[in-house]
């Protein structure tokens, strides 16, 4: 009786998906730039496979019992944006028996845990990359020469006075482009003074919050806001916009760099937001995290491992076998 | 298939209708048996992921805190140091201490093993530099790392059970970014007591594994270093959840990572009372099947001889009544329809019966009735022929003959009158053909002799009375020569082959073979002929004795000629 069941239900699954589908597992349906990502997966070509999405609600434990049921389903490839990083490990040694590719994006697994098997993959974009970006975006505004910065320090010492907004303590992306930022400005012979660095958990409420002790204590001497993301860089904004450190005082609704007051603050994400920002002259710049490349990257790596085609003719680069890393792009007016 | 259902026997069908009827029954009972149990299946695996999900949830919490602690020291750590005010840094960690009671030690110690700050006034581990903790912090800097339960160990002559948070972490000396490791020890009572929160059932428990799948903490006391099935259990599993049998006892297990570890937690909770409970049914099920089969089949194949029984002795009865036997009844006990078939039935062969009998006797009413009109055609003739001899005689004045002629001629009568059955023992009958010989040898004066060969033993066999009397009448007709005197009759009496033999042999012209056939297929029809005396005789025979009764003629020209009357032995009664 059992088996005329399963019978039954292999030929009502037979008949209802003719080509394979892909399960597509998202950390959190409540984080905007993941859906907006989600929907970009979606909206590519899917005349090979379908992809059907799982939303796992922030929770790891509902992520791995969606996974857990993956397997069950003996699907050839998991496309996962894992909610813990660190917990991949299990999700590998598990594909590793069925021997199951997996395409991570967005959440990088630790290096060891990808290194362990041979079908697991990571796209995604570079933490550091996004860094040497801010970086670069910087040394456009100083005049990019080290020695010789030009009006935008203000006094005029030499040195870029900077305020640091960070994401999450502790989190991966956050530490690295803290640390790179500066790094990449000191290595190129700029000189930084760090005024402060404050965590504002990638919050644009809190940063706006945090904003009112900053420029008690730095509004004269700030030359510069750097922001790990562009959420924080645009709560900051909007407070130093209420606190007349930016003023629109044509009432044009566009900051004049040459004519109005404004402080140069850079983002990273290159969220619709961000970039409404720069347009209105208010945003100095960000970095632009190309999702949308980064998801046609991601389905046409899954085509090519489902076809089971040498990845040596892949056409984006693949590094260590593993890893596509998908560049950030630099947006200012400029550019 | 409607002819092969016909060709089955009345047990056979009973049966499988009753068979058709369990069965349907059954698989009824089992699908919805199959139901419930997926349903309590289903129940058991949800339940278990709630249990599951709340256990590390509980543990998600407390660690997230400890994560949480540890991010709100890194910020002070920079913050302190980039003031290079060391001693403020101690003052926090011993701060961290006395509000959070779990927390036992907090210690910031450089990349080279030198304590930078700490909560306690203590001198540090001259090995710290091997301590796991201590290396896998270095190892992946950017992660919290949680070790295994062990004694504290930053400083030496530790005593209390803990495990350690440690984070690779920069901080500046002298306005210089360094790096070094900050280190968390925590109580474990309230991580024990954690697993004890979720009730998961007798001898439930909890296992947690580090990545490399050493045992970093279980709530079951058997459980320890590398001998335990539990964790081995948690190494199987990987992921996900399964039923388990564990020390005997249904478990059902679910492993899951704890997030922002690098840890897995199995919860072992005890299903052991539904499974077992289910198995019951099962066999239950299984029994209330068989007793129920073996019942049906019992009653069925009750009904069926109930049934049947009769039916075939009715059959057999049947068969005897094929064989003529009308006389026994059937005598059956069952159903109500069959005894009344069985009464109907016998009813029915005695009905039969009596119609045979009326049918055998009127046959045989009629056959005497023939019988006795073809004996009385004999003695009229008789008289006669005789009494006209005698005439003849008295004309002639021979008065001895005449009277001797009539003593023969009383003791003829008084023989063929005096018996009224048909048949008379072959000394009375020889008696009566010498009284008959004599009076025709008075008649025919004396122109012939005659003679008896009897054997002895058959003189007391019954024979058609006045059989011979004709066959001897016919043997002086035709047998003696008018010129030759002396001509000799002869009769011999015997028994051969279970058959009794009267020849009646005389000498003479003798007759032709065409006319011995003649002679046989007159007496055979039907027609009246000459031969009135041969033709009764053997009618009579066949009436009496059936087939096998014979009248046979053989005769050589002027020699002799004979007749034998050929009759069965031991059918003298049943006439």
């Amino acid at each position: 009786m059992k088996r005329f069941i399963i019978i039954v239900l292999f030929m009502l699954n037979g008949c209802s998906s003719p080509i394979e589908t892909v399960p597509l597992f998202i950390y959190d349906g409540n984080d905007a730039y993941i859906k907006e990502f989600e929907r970009k997966i979606q909206s590519v070509d899917q005349s090979d496979f379908l992809i059907k999405t799982y939303v796992s609600q922030n929770s790891q434990i509902i992520q791995n019992e969606q996974i857990d049921q993956a397997f069950k389903e003996k699907h050839p490839l998991l496309i996962i944006n894992p909610v813990d990083r660190l917990s991949v490990y299990a999700i590998i040694e598990k594909a590793k028996q069925s021997n199951t590719t997996i395409i991570f994006f967005n959440r990088e697994p630790l290096a060891s845990d990808l290194a362990a098997y041979d079908k697991a993959f990571y796209v995604g974009a570079d933490a550091a990359q996004s860094a040497e970006l801010q970086a670069s975006l910087i040394m456009d505004l100083f005049g990019n020469d080290p020695k010789n910065l030009n009006q935008f320090d203000k006094n005029h010492d030499g040195i870029i006075q900077a305020l640091i907004f960070k994401g999450e303590q502790g989190h991966q992306d956050a530490e690295a482009r803290t640390k790179f930022v500066i790094e990449r400005l000191t290595v190129a012979g700029y000189q930084v003074e760090v005024l402060d660095i404050v965590i504002a958990n990638w919050d644009r409420d809190i940063a706006y919050g945090l904003m009112d002790g900053l420029l008690d204590d730095y509004r004269e001497s700030m030359e510069l806001l750097i922001s790990n993301n562009d959420a924080m860089a645009l709560g900051a904004i909007q407070r130093m916009k209420e606190k007349l450190v930016f003023e629109d005082t044509n009432k044009n609704g566009v900051i004049d760099r040459e004519s109005e007051p404004w402080v140069p603050v850079v983002g990273i994400d290159g969220i619709t937001a961000a970039i409404d920002s720069i347009k209105s002259g208010y945003l100095y710049g960000t970095v632009k995290n190309d999702s949308q490349n980064m998801a046609l990257i991601i389905i046409e790596l899954a085509k090519w491992l489902l076809e089971e085609k040498s990845l040596t003719d892949f056409p984006y680069e693949i590094t260590n076998g593993k890893y596509v890393w998908v560049n950030y792009q630099k947006m200012t007016l400029d550019e | 298939m409607i002819k092969r259902l016909n060709d089955l026997s009345i047990g056979k069908s009973i049966f499988i209708t009753i068979l058709i009827f369990t069965g349907f029954l059954t698989i009824s009972t089992i699908l919805s048996n199959q139901l419930i149990f997926d349903r309590a299946d289903r129940l058991i695996e949800s339940t278990s992921k709630e249990i599951n999900k709340q256990v590390i949830m509980n543990y998600e919490n407390y660690l997230s805190n400890m994560i949480g602690i540890s991010n709100s020291l890194q910020e002070y750590i920079v913050d302190t140091t980039q003031a290079n005010d060391f001693e403020e840094l101690s003052r926090l960690f011993v701060l961290t201490t006395n509000i959070e009671k779990n927390i036992l030690n907090v210690a910031l110690i450089s990349d080279d093993g030198l304590l930078v700050a700490s909560s306690a006034d203590v001198k540090i581990n001259p090995n710290i530099l091997d301590i796991e903790w201590f290396l896998e912090a270095k190892k992946t800097p950017d992660i919290h790392h949680f070790s295994g339960l062990h004694t504290e160990n930053f400083f030496m002559l530790g005593k209390k059970e803990v495990f350690t948070v440690s984070k690779s972490v920069q901080y500046f000396v002298n306005n210089v970014a360094t790096r070094g490791v900050l280190m968390i020890d925590i109580d474990t009572s309230n991580f024990k007591t954690l697993a004890q929160q979720t009730n998961l059932g007798e001898k439930g428990h909890i296992v947690i594994s580090s990545q490399a799948e050493k045992v970093i903490y279980s709530s079951d006391p058997l459980c320890y270093g590398d001998d335990c099935t539990s964790a081995d259990i948690l190494k199987d599993i990987g992921l996900g959840g399964r039923l388990v049998k564990w020390n005997n006892l249904n478990m059902y297990v679910n492993v899951n990572t704890i997030r922002d570890t690098r840890w897995k937690i199995a919860t072992f909770i005890n299903v052991n009372e539904i499974v077992s409970t289910k198995a019951d049914i099962l066999i239950r099920l299984i029994l209330i099947f068989v007793l129920t089969l073996i019942t049906t089949s019992l009653i069925s194949s009750y009904f069926t001889r109930r049934i049947t029984l009769p039916m075939n002795t009715l059959k057999s009865h049947i068969t005897l009544i094929e064989k003529g036997d009308f006389e026994s009844k059937v005598h059956v006990s069952g159903l109500k329809e069959v005894t009344l078939l069985a009464e109907a039935f016998n009813t029915m062969s005695n009905r039969i019966r009596e119609l045979m009998d009326k049918v055998f006797t009127e046959q045989n009413e009629k056959r005497k009735t023939q019988f006795i009109a073809l004996q009385n055609q004999i003695n009229p003739h008789f008289l006669y022929n005789t009494l006209d001899s005698i005439v003849s005689l008295s004309e002639n004045n021979r008065n001895k003959d005449v009277e001797s002629a009539i003593i023969a001629l009383s003791k003829f009568f008084r023989m063929s009158i005096s018996n009224e059955m048909n048949l008379v023992e072959l000394k009375d009958e020889i008696e009566h053909v010498r009284n008959y010989l004599l009076i025709q040898q008075i008649r025919y004066q004396n122109t012939f002799v005659f003679d008896f060969e009897i054997d002895e033993e058959i003189l007391h066999h019954k024979v058609i009375k006045l059989s011979l009397q004709p066959i001897v009448e016919n043997a002086i007709l035709h047998g003696i020569h008018p010129d030759d005197e002396y001509s000799t009759i002869l009769i011999k009496g015997y028994a051969k082959d279970n058959f009794l033999y009267i020849e009646v042999f005389n000498e003479g012209y003798g007759i032709s073979k065409e006319r011995i056939q003649e002679i046989h297929s007159m007496i055979q029809s039907n027609q009246n002929t000459s031969s009135m005396g041969l033709k009764n005789v053997y009618q009579r025979l066949k009436l009496y004795y059936g087939d096998q009764a014979d009248l046979i003629l053989e005769s050589e020209l002027d020699e002799y000629t004979k007749v034998i009357m050929k009759m069965p032995l031991g059918m003298e009664e049943s006439l």
